[in-house]
């Protein structure tokens, strides 16, 4: 045999390939895995025949392998034997049997059950498994200690339920040929399919010549390749967004046939911001044809009037239009300007150039439907709402889109379900329904039913006091410094994690957290490898990885749906086990496991289909319920997802182009306002010490510009640090993966924190000098790059350089975590949303002595790029 | 028979360096090791800068002055044009090396194969059946995925991009797809004063 | 722009100049004694001064041999070099090793006990200077052969090569002959070597600042180099050592020091050591040019 000639190239040795789903971030691209003869996994490749990633991986998604073979991987059950706990301390790690961790888990979960259930501080993650947050429920435990869809989407997600009844929203890359991305990945770098929608954006862009507006602090990637990068003031996107609502709105370039047709733009809106509604409960709308109220279904209606002041029912009223152009009079793009620093001329420029490429009035066939064309859309994600007033913050946003009539429509911003389950899932959320008075009905509530008022309080972060939001996990700090303030009438003693990182994740002060953790009388974590939290950790259980497991999903397509296939590739290198198996051990050890199963039955929607319901006493591996998810979704048993590897199709027109058609859509959100007043009215009864104290402005139907309060920080700290993702990271997560340090650490967006090159000269800093980042909150440390692509402003921190302390030695220490410079209180969290302020205001010190942290070997300095 | 060559689309580029990430899979690169990365650089002065992306990797030239130089014959050009590293020939002189104006080429010394990818002096098993592809003391580099290419599939680089920025095709055959785009969008090869006439073409 | 002073700028994966690594101390060495050895063979078969010429044989045997074994990744099959003397200017500097140190040894063996017979003994003579000329010569050619490296890519290269080597011949000469007959009995020979010494060292000097020259506006890559060596990181390597070390106190020294053992030594200890830092740094300082050159017609 001639070796010369024989294949070595991974991808060509003799071996077999098997059809998989990625999982190096949320996201389910789609792939085929080889294995070698010998049992080796040698290739990840994306699947050439799924739509959605179009056979293509990201960065992460082609460094799997190495995450399989990680040699810090988490491999029997583990049990602490230093008693001592802190960041970077040794656990001493003494291998146990699972019997033994599983009996000591159960035991000691069971003692706080018995005690007090709201004790346990849960912090589930896995998106992939979504059904898995649901666990707490069946402990009787509404506690959530993480931020998971919080720190980035507190306020988005619970607006795209009141506007699209969907999780997310997307611009449609189908025939958008005017996008404005405002604080987002999406098509670049992060978001909804990161490497799937960077396939399909690169071809809008390209083929079609979609025009892209970047609107960010930072020369983004997408910034990069947007055709124009608009620098802006961090935290001040709301404002923007409504200077361009002001220029749309007067001079006259909004869609008039939608506002009034499709949307409660002409209901009429009373003094108390309700709807005027006659004594069974109808809304009022001003006929202009005829000069008076009638009733919103009145067929004699001839002109639904936007505009005006009125008398209805006694009361002086306004279409809720006109309420939001009043508002407008003061967002005139020069006011705007001068808290954005965008030119007044630019913002007048992109509000005039939206509305042109909108081609309001057109139209579009599609599958024998003729659905109005608005080839524009405004998207935003993370960045841009992750601020105070992010409630208000996304209705912006969602009003630009409003105005153009670009809601849900050909080429327009649209909405996007979380795993295209919902439709019966989780209560509902995420289904279109008919509300009351020809609105459809909102669903606020897109991960969770609502958690009930409770005095004293249940949770510990107060989720039952955020009628609409997105747990806000980091409010535990606030509450347990100063429980008899909060009415806290417990102190959480018990910790069970999995597939999480809530002392990395968690905006706040870390000494704050730690001395929590300390305070922990057990902790559990499921996990795969080391982090900062779980070196916490009383026990560990290992979890099998994404090459040894089963799943079924599809998880925030944009453009795509159907299930996605995760088999194993390998046996288990290790002694692990599914997070399933391990929860229904756990389950039965507390003597839940009928009630977990019952609920499995709800979050996954098995009872859509009976034959598919979970036997309460049976014990359903990861395989078992991979299949029912399967078909449930298709009808396609597991045979059929192995040859195939997914189900996944284009999203059908009907699902993604209104759905809603013949409903109105709340352009006035009227509900924020019922929860406001349902929260103040239950706070009231109930005596609620703190609800003098409760944010009350931030419930409005209709956004303001009023300032965050990050910018009334002292004078002092003049800059705005800001964080980000990136195509290449896994918020830290993949941080440690060999071949991610090494595309990562070569880049100085991801080795250093950016500056704007002239502030860096103003305040006489050169490349490559360390300074302290301090906000009035907390402090981190960093080198400096100077860049022409940031805003004067603006300090930025990337992932890369956020972990800290950690088991896991191929991790690289970055000079501190970016969330210890927020603030973990009311006064920066949107009370509407629970939104936390992910912006801080912070001053910048030159520092002479190289930080002890610098010259560690694992230090994402010293590799290379000592002085 | 087929020339194979590559075109960079850099409108499509994102720099996210998954091209790099997908060749060390499929090769099992050391640490530090790329057949191929993606570069950047800002242009402009704020608020009218911008950053592109430039995707680089052996350039497969005509006129290679790496092949010229080798006092072995290790290196050598396939029919097809693709240039290869005969690893049983190479005796690590890095006369190619520097021969290569694009930087393309790297030497393989013991410590990095021994190392491993965890740096913990240990290999994976990925490591222990991907390592045979190489011998200590030679000089490797991309190799236009030969293997997947004999077998009709796509260089493992071009397969991934997120964006499609990577195309691989015949540049003898005028219908395609990299010969319409390099004619269509006047493809510039990278350092043509150097005069090696590289079969990779930059098109934006 | 993310400047790049601080980091390390060969691992960033930015557009811009880069050092090439894979010719180092090694190589240079190896030059180093291929230079002055072909150098010393050459001035002393000359004069037929024999030590001169055993031990340039020694130089180049083991100096030159052992330099570039050391720098191989796989030494053990380092004679496949001598396989593409058609197209590579190391095959043919292999060979011409081969080749010198097999005539050189025959010739030097044959003046002292003329086993060969004349018209052989000529050629065997003449091989040995014209494949010690092809040492002296051909490590310019295998650097400016191609055109990666622009400081390297001139044809000054191999005269620089080529004048180094009648340097350090000229200079060894001067050494190993004080006290021999060749130069006890022949003041003339002295004096014409001095004076072959200092003109070298000017025509070496004005040769050097030519091709920094030819470097600078060459390329972009070029530029760094000599930005490298002017004012960069080797600058107090290069212009002290190099250019005054090397060439300017050795010719002052050559021109007024007392003639006598010590001088000579001093002399050719200044030179040879301006002569490694020179070849060490053509090396350190060698830089690719940016990959993209034309980068900036892709702007927006
Ligand atoms: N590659 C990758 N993809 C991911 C993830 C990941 O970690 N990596 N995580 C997933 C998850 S859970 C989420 S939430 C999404 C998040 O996806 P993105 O929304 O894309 O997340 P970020 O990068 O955090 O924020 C987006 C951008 O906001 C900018 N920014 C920061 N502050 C401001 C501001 O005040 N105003 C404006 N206009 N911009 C600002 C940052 O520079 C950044 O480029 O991505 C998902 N997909
Ligand atoms: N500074 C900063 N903070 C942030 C963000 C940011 O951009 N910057 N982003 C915020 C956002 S948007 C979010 S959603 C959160 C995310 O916060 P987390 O959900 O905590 O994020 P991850 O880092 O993915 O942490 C999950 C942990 O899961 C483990 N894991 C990975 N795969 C598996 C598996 O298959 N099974 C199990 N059992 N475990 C696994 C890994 O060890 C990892 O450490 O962070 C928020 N916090
Ligand atoms: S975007 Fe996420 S799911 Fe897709 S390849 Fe990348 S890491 Fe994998
Ligand atoms: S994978 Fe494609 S988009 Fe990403 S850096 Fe490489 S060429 Fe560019
Ligand atoms: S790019 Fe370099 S290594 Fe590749 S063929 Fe051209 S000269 Fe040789
Ligand atoms: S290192 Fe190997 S391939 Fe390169 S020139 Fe030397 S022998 Fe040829
Ligand atoms: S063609 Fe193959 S060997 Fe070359 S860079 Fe791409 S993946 Fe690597
Ligand atoms: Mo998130």
């Amino acid at each position: 045999m001639d070796l010369s000639t024989q294949p070595v190239q991974n991808s060509m040795k003799p071996g077999k390939w098997v059809n998989s789903t990625c999982k190096m971030c949320l996201h389910s691209c789609v792939t085929r895995i080889h294995i070698t003869d010998d049992g080796v996994v040698n290739k990840v490749e994306g699947h050439p025949t799924a739509p959605s990633n179009n056979g293509r991986l990201c960065p992460k998604g082609n460094a799997a392998i190495l995450r399989h073979y990680d040699p810090t991987r988490f491999k029997t059950p583990l049990r602490r034997t230093n008693p001592e706990k802190g960041p970077g301390v040794d656990p001493k790690w003494e291998p146990i049997s699972w019997n033994e961790a599983l009996d000591i888990v159960g035991r000691e979960l069971k003692r706080t059950m018995d005690e007090d259930r709201r004790k346990l501080l849960p912090a589930i993650n896995d998106f992939q498994k979504l059904f898995l947050w649901a666990w707490p429920a069946a402990y009787g435990n509404a506690n959530y200690f993480s931020s998971v869809g919080n720190f980035c989407g507190g306020g988005y997600h619970p607006m795209n339920g009141f506007v699209h009844s969907a999780f997310a929203a997307a611009n449609d890359v189908n025939y958008c040929n005017y996008w404005i991305n405002n604080g987002g990945g999406d098509g670049f770098s992060s978001h909804l399919h990161t490497a799937a929608q960077a396939n399909h954006v690169a071809k809008a862009r390209v083929e079609r010549n979609m025009r892209v507006v970047v609107i960010e602090p930072r020369l983004s990637i997408g910034g990069a390749k947007a055709n124009e990068w608009v620098p802006i003031r961090p935290a001040t996107d709301r404002q923007f967004a409504l200077g361009l609502c002001h220029v749309l709105v007067y001079e006259k370039l909004y869609d008039v046939k939608f506002l009034k047709k499709d949307t409660n733009a002409p209901y009429l809106v009373g003094p108390d911001g309700y709807f005027v509604r006659n004594a069974e409960g109808k809304i009022y709308v001003w006929d202009a044809g005829d000069g008076q109220a009638k009733l919103w279904d009145d067929p004699s209606i001839k002109d639904f009037a936007l505009e005006g002041t009125y008398q209805v029912e006694g009361k002086e009223c306004k279409p809720s239009f006109q309420k939001f152009k009043d508002i407008l009079r003061d967002c005139t793009p020069e006011q705007m300007s001068e808290i954005t620093t965008v030119p007044a001329e630019n913002i007048r420029r992109i509000a005039r150039e939206f509305a042109k490429a909108a081609q309001i009035g057109s139209f579009i066939e599609i599958e024998g439907r003729l659905l109005p064309l608005r080839p524009a859309g405004y998207n935003f994600y993370r960045g841009a709402q992750g601020h105070k007033y992010s409630a208000m913050t996304n209705q912006s946003f969602k009003l630009v889109n409003f105005l153009i009539g670009a809601i849900d429509t050909p080429g327009g911003h649209v909405g996007a379900t979380l795993d295209d389950q919902m439709q019966e899932i989780r209560g509902g959320c995420g289904m279109i329904n008919a509300g009351e008075n020809g609105m459809m009905k909102t669903a606020p509530h897109q991960l969770h039913p609502e958690v009930p008022f409770s005095y004293p309080p249940n949770e510990t972060h107060l989720m039952g006091y955020f009628p609409i939001g997105v747990d806000p996990g980091h409010l535990t700090q606030m509450t347990l410094e100063n429980p008899e303030k909060f009415g806290l009438n417990y102190k959480p003693d018990t910790m069970l994690m999995c597939h999480s990182n809530p002392v990395w994740n968690l905006s706040g002060k870390r000494e704050k957290w730690f001395e929590m953790m300390r305070g922990m009388r057990f902790i559990v974590a499921i996990d795969i490898l080391p982090n900062e939290s779980n070196e916490w950790a009383d026990i560990i259980l290992p979890a099998h990885d994404l090459l040894e497991s089963w799943n079924l999903t599809m998880i925030e397509p944009p453009h795509h749906e159907g299930m996605c296939l995760r088999q194993p590739a390998t046996e288990p290198l290790y002694d692990t086990k599914s997070e399933e198996e391990i929860f229904n051990e756990i389950s039965e050890r507390l003597g839940i496991l009928e009630i977990w199963n019952t609920i499995q039955n709800f979050v996954n929607g098995f009872h859509q289909k009976p034959e598919l319901l979970l036997d309460p006493k049976t014990k359903y591996g990861d395989k078992e319920i991979a299949e029912r998810k399967g078909k449930l979704w298709n009808g396609q048993d597991l045979n059929w997802y192995i040859e195939h590897g997914h189900a996944v199709t284009p999203r059908k027109p009907e699902k993604w182009y209104r759905p809603w058609e013949g409903m109105r859509l709340h352009f006035y959100i009227e509900d924020i306002l019922r929860a406001r007043d349902d929260l103040k009215k239950k706070m009231e009864d109930a005596n609620v010490a703190i609800r003098h104290e409760w944010e009350w402005y931030d419930y409005q139907p209709l956004p303001t510009p009023k300032l965050d309060p990050v910018h009334e920080e002292p004078q002092e700290f003049d800059m705005y640090a800001i964080t980000f993702k990136d195509i290449q990271i896994n918020f830290g997560e993949s941080i440690g993966n060999p071949w991610i340090n090494d595309i990562v650490f070569k880049d100085p967006v991801h080795t250093t924190v950016l500056l704007n090159t002239a502030t860096a000269k103003a305040k006489g800093l050169a490349n490559g000098d360390i300074v302290r980042i301090e906000s009035p909150y907390g402090s981190i440390v960093a080198r400096v790059s100077a860049s022409q692509g940031v805003h004067p402003e603006t300090v930025c921190v990337s992932n890369a350089l956020s972990r800290i302390a950690t088991q896991n030695s191929a991790v690289r220490l970055g000079g501190g975590n970016f969330n210890e410079l927020l603030p973990a209180n009311l006064k920066n969290t949107d009370a509407c949303s629970g939104q936390p302020e992910t912006v801080a205001k912070v001053k910048l010190t030159k520092l002479t002595v190289m930080p002890a942290e610098f010259m560690a070997s694992n230090s994402a300095y010293a590799h290379g790029r000592g002085h | 028979m087929a020339k194979w060559g590559m075109v960079f689309d850099l409108r499509r580029c994102i720099g996210c360096n998954a091209c790099a990430v997908a060749c060390k899979q499929e090769n099992t690169l050391p640490n530090g090791m790329f057949f191929t990365k993606t570069l950047s650089e800002e242009v402009g002065v704020f608020p009218n800068v911008t950053r592109i992306y430039i995707p680089t990797i052996c350039n497969h030239c005509e006129d290679a002055p790496c092949e010229r130089v080798c006092p072995t014959g290790a290196t050598y050009t396939r029919a097809d044009g693709i240039v290869l590293v005969d690893h049983d020939l190479c005796i690590g002189c890095g006369t190619c090396v520097v021969a290569c104006p694009y930087d393309q080429r790297t030497r393989i010394e013991s410590e990095m194969l021994e190392q491993g990818l965890f740096n913990n002096g240990e290999l994976t098993p990925f490591e222990k059946q991907g390592n045979v592809r190489f011998t200590a003391g030679t000089v490797q580099k991309c190799t236009f995925c030969h293997e997947r290419v004999d077998a009709g599939l796509d260089p493992a680089c071009v397969a991934t991009c997120p964006t499609e920025a990577r195309i691989f095709g015949d540049l003898d055959d005028a219908n395609s797809k990299v010969r319409r785009l390099i004619q269509e969008h006047r493809g510039r090869q990278p350092l043509p004063e150097k005069n090696t006439n590289p079969r990779v073409f930059y098109i934006d | 722009m993310h400047s790049r002073h601080f980091m390390n700028e060969e691992e960033d994966f930015k557009v811009g100049p880069r050092s090439q690594k894979a010719w180092g101390v090694h190589i240079a060495t190896a030059f180093f004694f291929g230079e002055a050895g072909a150098g010393l063979y050459f001035v002393s078969q000359f004069f037929d001064f024999t030590i001169g010429m055993s031990i340039a044989l020694l130089m180049v045997l083991i100096g030159k041999g052992g330099g570039h074994l050391v720098h191989l990744g796989q030494p053990m099959r380092g004679w496949r070099a001598l396989a593409k003397v058609g197209t590579s200017w190391i095959s043919r500097g292999l060979l011409a090793i081969a080749v010198f140190v097999f005539t050189g040894a025959l010739h030097v063996l044959n003046l002292n006990t003329a086993f060969m017979p004349q018209a052989l003994s000529a050629l065997v003579s003449l091989v040995a200077v014209a494949a010690c000329l092809v040492i002296m010569v051909y490590q310019g050619f295998a650097m400016s052969h191609s055109s990666a490296i622009t400081l390297w890519s001139t044809g000054l290269m191999p005269v620089a090569s080529l004048t180094y080597g009648l340097l350090n011949g000229v200079l060894l000469t001067l050494v190993l002959g004080f006290n021999t007959p060749l130069l006890n009995d022949h003041p003339e020979i002295f004096q014409l070597l001095q004076a072959a010494a200092i003109a070298l060292m000017l025509y070496g000097l004005v040769m050097v600042l030519s091709l920094l020259h030819g470097a600078k506006y060459g390329s972009e890559g070029g530029q760094k180099s000599v930005e490298l060596l002017v004012r960069g990181a080797f600058a107090g390597w290069f212009v002290p050592v190099v250019i005054l070390l090397g060439f300017v106190v050795s010719a002052l020294f050559m021109s007024f020091a007392p003639r006598n053992l010590f001088s000579m030594i001093a002399v050719a200890g200044t030179e040879l050591t301006g002569y490694y830092a020179f070849r060490v740094l053509m090396f350190k300082v060698g830089t690719y040019d940016p990959v993209m050159s034309f980068a900036h017609h892709f702007r927006r």
